[in-house]
């Protein structure tokens, strides 16, 4: 980069600056490395680049030279103009300096903060609500797409769902039915017995085998109802519960 | 240099170094003569120079030079009177560090 381009790039960083100030300091740094002639190329390595001359008149303009730099026995220093390869001579002279310098033990702590973070591991910030209204609206605009590509799986869910709910009926509607037509027969083989007693007595018999049906399914019914269906909704509220809580309660 | 050099410090060396000419002087020439006396990096003097001006302890004036202008610093009545300052305030406190820091072993 000679020292044209530099200054063209210090112009462009400071287009939004007002004209007199931007041409003003423009001209004293361009002025300078005309001036240092030879020395320009030294010259603009000690200015370090065009961004942090930029910054340099861009910080003087609104005032915050005054309080953010400090000249010390190394020039004029300014962390905020540091460039990070900004290359600070260890002051070997010191104690402080044969211990690596600031800028290493910066980068230290920084590790050491960074390392600590990791280690404390803050909880991710959740809230079941959120999750719940975040779920029911991802329903809703994906609708499109389930009732389309997952039309067929809905139909064999919904199939599936009607086959269950007529077991149900059936199998209660058989159980008091067998229990209904059991006890009917009993009474009617009872009262046919007085007159026709063999005919009555197949009757009564007759009935309590389908008695003993119906008992049978009662016992069916008492063990579907009693322990599948519970089984089954719980299976069912697990797994909704498990893709709304899934990630927090798999720790 | 391991002692670190103040911004007052710094504006006294400029004004002393621009007082040196009646006719004044331009910025290169002033960066050059400030770090024969201290550390000073190239980009430094600008934002000081601009407050100086600011402050009315300078003033600039165009001189054209091989067809080109060059811009020139000169000191102002003010600034001769903050340099004047700068000065006794100087001689004071150098003298008092001077003296602490000489080896002086009987205090008589």
């Amino acid at each position: 980069m000679n020292s044209n381009e530099f200054m063209e790039r210090v112009e462009y960083l400071l287009s939004d600056i007002p004209q007199e100030e931007k041409a003003d300091a423009v001209a004293y740094y361009r002025d300078y490395l005309e001036e240092a002639g030879e020395n320009a190329k030294k010259a603009m390595e000690d200015f370090g680049s065009p961004e942090r001359i930029a910054s340099i008149i861009r910080l003087e303009l609104a005032g915050n030279l005054k309080e953010g730099g400090e000249f010390t026995e190394r020039g004029y220093e300014d962390e905020r103009f540091r460039e990070p390869n900004y290359q600070v001579a260890n002051r070997l002279d010191l104690p402080e300096g044969r211990e690596g310098g600031e800028e290493e033990k910066r980068e230290n702590a920084w590790q050491q903060a960074s390392y600590n973070g990791e280690k404390a591991k803050q909880p991710v910030r959740t809230s079941r609500p959120l999750k719940i209204i975040l779920w029911i609206v991802l329903i809703f605009v994906s609708a499109p797409i389930w009732l389309g590509a997952g039309g067929l799986l809905t139909g064999i869910l919904a199939g599936g769902f009607a086959l269950l709910l007529g077991i149900i009926v059936f199998l209660g509607v058989m159980t008091v039915a067998l229990l209904l037509a059991g006890a009917g027969l009993c009474v009617v083989g009872i009262l046919a017995m007085v007159r026709w007693f063999a005919s009555g007595l197949l009757l009564f018999g007759a009935g309590v085998v389908v008695i003993g049906l119906g008992v049978l399914s009662l016992l069916l019914s008492i063990l579907f109802y009693g322990k599948l269906i519970p089984w089954m909704v719980r299976s069912i509220v697990n797994g909704i519960g498990g893709l709304i809580y899934g990630r927090s309660k798999r720790k | 240099m391991i002692f670190n050099t103040g911004a007052a410090l710094l504006d006294a060396i400029v004004l002393a170094v621009v007082s040196r000419t009646v006719k004044g002087t331009y910025g290169y020439k002033i960066t050059q003569d400030v770090r024969g006396a201290i550390e000073v990096s190239e980009s430094t003097l600008y934002p000081v120079l601009r407050r100086l001006l600011k402050e009315d302890c300078l003033e600039v004036y165009d001189l054209a030079i091989d067809g080109r202008n060059r811009r020139y610093y000169r000191i102002t009545e003010k600034g001769r009177t903050q340099l004047n300052l700068y000065r006794s305030e100087w001689a004071i406190y150098s003298g008092k560090i001077s003296h602490i820091l000489e080896e002086l072993t009987d205090e008589q």
